[in-house]
């Protein structure tokens, strides 16, 4: 069987599967926080959460064609943007959002052939609902028309109407019997899902067998021992001579025999055994990637309503379908480019007579590429729309007074491009159910994020706008070459590697310092760095004679051995152990022990670092590391300041995240320590960008909050914190320790700078 | 559950008793069935795996003692040494964060043959591994036997002590200030 048959891939689901998978995590969203809301607990991020699950059923019942449901969940969406701009809920009101949640809940349960009749049913029912709600919406929410439901083309139903469950299953979203009712289409039997969890496992498993495969090899070699002690025997025998030696040198002949059979066909069966496990190890491996084309099955019926809708031609070009993604990602794909699509439709591309007036053709080109890129998966959304005006950006800032007019008007078109994904940022004067609320691309953002990738854009007046996703690949199976360093074997992903050789370093000799060597490499002198002493694992020097080098980016790491070349699954390194510099990932070898996978970029940095810092000297009395602290509350900002203004160090403060990221794009500073909590962009979105960011990505960051739960201490450090402090640290010490750890102690006491931004 | 569901005869290939309509009440009868949680035979909430670390005898509530795994290969993390943190070790498929306990109770370092992995459960999925020299045995907590007067550890890492004459006695951890501070130690 192909791994395609095994996997219960997405291929195997139809659109209208699809999205009940997604309304079926959205309802489940929906219900527990409209609960949540009735018992008074409305806080900021349960509306918002409410508003982004009926924004993705939203998007998600477009691709499907269920208009009825677009309606609903359009009106459902602004009632909670009404409610986060203060209008709170009432009690009826969330009775309404309620029964609307039942009827998505009923909806997603309606087995897919019967869809159309189900539809045919309700859509009259599900329209009155909407349009008793939306008339009863508060003035401040925007109430565009709905749109007119158009007939599905579906074929006739095979049953006349959808069995009516009982409403109080439905309301259960976890009902047990939902996936098993006997009225169920055979379709839904034939796709099995699997969890993550689950599927890792079965690699972990897989490799397992591999290890006991290797076991029974070695139990080859025993009873090959055996028999050669046999023969041993067998000659002491024929030394002593006895009566009984013919008959006991019969016996041991007969012995010695068998057990060469037996060896023989214990070889057989271990060759065998071993050839199976290492193809289902493969198996299983492979089966972790899935061509893009299964990621974006929804896309091209999106395009084609969306552009329909709105009197838009748009021609879809999908290039790179067949690039192998791992399916953690690709399943985090779909929303996040149908977002991008639906926005280049709306926002971007013109309508045809204003192309044509342009000089354009009438048609717009609307271009999807996937491929990978320097071991990144890049995926590239394009189109040949009419573009964005930066300055139409950055009148829309100063209006909503995002930044001071003095740094607006410092903003190059790249830094203004990315106000785009603030949460509520949107170019678009009035909001349309495909988009215009600024929701969009901040959910791309996240989603994308939460894949642990970075989204950029860039875009011409007037000749279109590029989104580009860059995705890491380390989810998936990554080429790794093992080296032992200080007798630990550690795994370098081998498209870091430029190449490899035996070389035997030679001592600089101006160097002031003993440890300094280097080599040549196509007639360059390339600095030589141990590999064990930059991962903090010895200071031994380097020995003498020629050395396995791996060299990257203008660096060569010395090693102790060069052990071998392997796939290798990756597993992301456990949240609990926060950054660890030089380390990018974990994974599992064959025989299941633990090897940890480096971050070559970061050392490559690091090993330039020291170098640099080795040559200039740091340059004396202004030296004092400067500091960046964000915080919103006065008081603790003071304090702060004072604190480390007082230890010696140059402090400068922001008063939320925002102003913060601006301060970092225009300044140098050695550390950031940042609040949790603050108005406009939180410490998490803030560490996210620095850390995404190619020249502030190695800064070190404390988080300071009040928060003292574990699951903030770990969201915090899986957003790239170096230290998680509570804001009591500043009593035992702590605070000051972990500012030491980071960027070192400050020579003498600096007079302060900067001060408030 | 109901009898009619098991007397009903299987009549044919077409009408399996998977296939059969289901008598009323039986949902939610297995739903309440399902919904709760079956005893947890082996984990009593009173019950304590005691140890041997060094020269102390500590104990843990074992429902915190996921497993006892043999010594384990740990993986050495780049400029963590010298930390509580060990490294990273492999158990059962999972990669968990080994810590010493040693270094975090700040015993002595006495280069001890750890003989034994103990793979503790801070919560469902949170796993840590540490290493221990030897399993002593699962004890009943008995009440009024805690007095922690003559400890050998702080009394902030100690819910008490156990100095029953059999068994020799032995400390019982605190196992909220212990993970509290491996996390601490570890992050």
């Amino acid at each position: 069987m192909s791994d395609e048959q095994h996997s219960g891939g997405l291929d195997d689901l139809s659109l209208l599967e699809l999205f009940r998978f997604e309304a079926e995590e959205q309802v489940r969203v929906l219900q527990a926080e409209l609960m949540q809301l009735e018992q008074g607990h409305a806080t900021k991020a349960a509306l918002e959460g409410l508003m982004r699950a009926a924004h993705s059923i939203k998007g998600a019942a477009r691709i499907v064609g269920l208009d009825p449901i677009v309606g609903l969940t359009h009106v459902m969406e602004d009632r909670f943007v009404a409610a986060q701009a203060g209008i709170a809920l009432v009690s009826t009101e969330i009775d309404r959002m309620l029964e609307a949640t039942d009827w998505l809940a009923r909806l997603q349960a309606v087995p897919e052939a019967e869809m159309a009749a189900w539809l045919a049913t309700h859509t009259a029912a599900i329209e009155a609902f909407t349009a008793t709600f939306q008339q009863s919406l508060p003035e401040a929410a925007p109430t565009p028309a709905i749109p007119r439901p158009e007939a599905t083309g579906a074929d006739p139903p095979a049953r006349p109407s959808a069995p009516q469950p009982a409403k109080q299953e439905q309301e259960n979203g976890e009902d047990i019997f939902a996936l098993h009712t006997a009225q169920e289409p055979q379709t839904r039997e034939r796709t099995v899902r699997i969890a993550a969890d689950r599927f890792d496992e079965i690699l972990s498993l897989s490799s397992e067998t591999l290890v006991t495969s290797r076991d029974l090899a070695n139990y080859g070699v025993m009873l090959e021992r055996d028999r050669r002690a046999l023969v041993r025997l067998l000659e002491q025998v024929e030394e002593a001579a006895d009566s009984d030696r013919p008959a006991a040198l019969k016996e041991l002949d007969r012995q010695t025999a068998k057990l060469a059979a037996r060896i023989a066909d214990l070889d057989l069966l271990t060759r065998s055994n071993e050839l199976t496990a290492e193809r289902l190890y493969r198996t299983v491996l492979a089966g972790r990637l899935r061509p893009f084309s299964d990621g974006i099955t929804a896309v091209s019926r999106l395009v084609r309503d969306t552009a329909r809708d709105l009197g838009k031609a748009v021609r879809l070009e999908v290039t790179g379908e067949g690039t192998r993604v791992d399916r953690d990602i690709l399943e985090r794909l779909e929303a996040p480019i149908s977002h991008l699509i639906t926005n280049a439709i709306d926002h971007g591309i013109e309508p045809p007579g204003d192309r044509v007036a342009a000089g354009k053709a009438a048609e717009a080109h609307l271009r999807v590429r996937a491929g990978h890129e320097n071991g990144r998966l890049v995926i590239t959304v394009r189109d040949d729309g009419r573009g964005v005006d930066p300055e139409q950006v950055r009148r829309r800032i100063l209006a909503r007074s995002l930044v001071t007019p003095e740094t607006a008007s410092g903003l190059s078109d790249r830094e203004l491009l990315e106000f785009l994904f603030l949460p509520g940022f949107s170019t678009r004067e009035e909001v349309s159910t495909l988009s215009g609320r600024g929701v969009g691309l901040n959910v791309v953002q996240s989603m994308v994020q939460e894949a642990g990738g970075a989204v950029t854009v860039t875009s011409e007046p007037g000749a279109g706008t590029a989104f580009r996703l860059t995705l890491p690949v380390t989810r998936s199976v990554l080429k790794v070459l093992r080296v032992q360093v200080e007798g630990e074997i550690y795994a370098v992903p081998l498209v870091r590697i430029d190449r490899v050789a035996h070389l035997e370093p030679a001592a600089l000799a101006d160097a002031a310092e003993s440890a300094a060597f280097e080599v040549e490499h196509n007639g360059q002198a390339i600095p030589v760095v141990a590999l064990g002493a930059l991962l903090g694992l010895s200071d031994h020097a380097l020995p003498a004679g020629p050395l396995p080098l791996l060299f990257c980016s203008g660096i060569a790491f010395a090693v102790d051995r060069l052990v071998d070349e392997v796939e290798m699954p990756v597993r992301r390194l456990d949240a609990r152990l926060g950054k660890v510099p030089g380390v990018s990932a974990a994974s599992l070898d064959e025989t299941g022990l633990p090897v940890l996978i480096l971050d070559m970029e970061d050392l490559v940095q690091t090993a330039l670092g020291r170098s640099a810092s080795a040559e200039e000297p740091a340059d004396s009395g202004t030296s004092a590391p400067h500091i960046l602290i964000a915080d919103d509350s006065h008081t603790v900002r003071e304090m702060e300041r004072r604190l480390l203004v007082r230890a010696g160090y140059k402090v400068t403060t922001a008063q939320n995240g925002q102003e913060a990221w601006n301060l970092l794009r225009l300044n140098n500073y050695d550390l950031l320590i940042s609040d949790i909590d603050m108005p406009q962009m939180n410490g998490i979105e803030l560490i996210a960008k620095v850390r995404d960011n190619p020249r502030l990505g190695r800064m070190p960051v404390i988080i300071l909050s009040y928060k003292e739960r574990d699951e903030d201490r770990q969201r915090g450090l899986e957003a790239g914190a170096d230290y998680y402090l509570t804001k009591g640290s500043f009593q035992n010490d702590a605070f000051r320790q972990a500012v030491v750890d980071l960027i070192g102690p400050a020579e003498a006491p600096a007079a302060e700078a900067g001060g408030e931004a | 559950m109901s009898d009619e569901v098991n007397s009903a005869p299987v009549t044919g290939r077409k009408n399996t008793f998977f296939e059969r309509p289901l008598p009323p009440g039986y949902r939610d009868e297995l739903r309440a069935l399902l919904a709760e949680r079956p005893p947890d035979a082996l984990r009593h909430a009173d019950s304590l795996l005691v140890f041997q670390l060094g020269d102390l005898r500590l104990a843990l509530p074992t429902r915190v003692a996921a497993a006892v795994a043999p010594v384990l290969h740990v993986a050495r993390i780049p400029h963590r040494a010298g930390t509580v943190l060990l490294g990273l070790a492999a158990f059962r498929g999972d990669i968990l964060p080994c810590c010493s306990l040693s270094r975090l109770l700040g015993l002595p370092e006495a280069e001890t043959i750890s003989a034994r992995t103990l793979v503790l459960e801070e919560s469902a999925g949170r796993r840590w591994a540490v290493p221990i020299d030897a399993v002593l045995g699962v004890r009943l907590a008995q009440e009024g036997a805690l007095n922690s007067a003559d400890a050998k550890l702080a009394s902030h890492w100690l819910r008490g002590s156990y100095r029953d004459e059999e068994a020799g006695g032995f400390d019982l951890l605190n196992d909220e200030t212990l993970f509290r501070q491996i996390n601490l130690a570890t992050a």
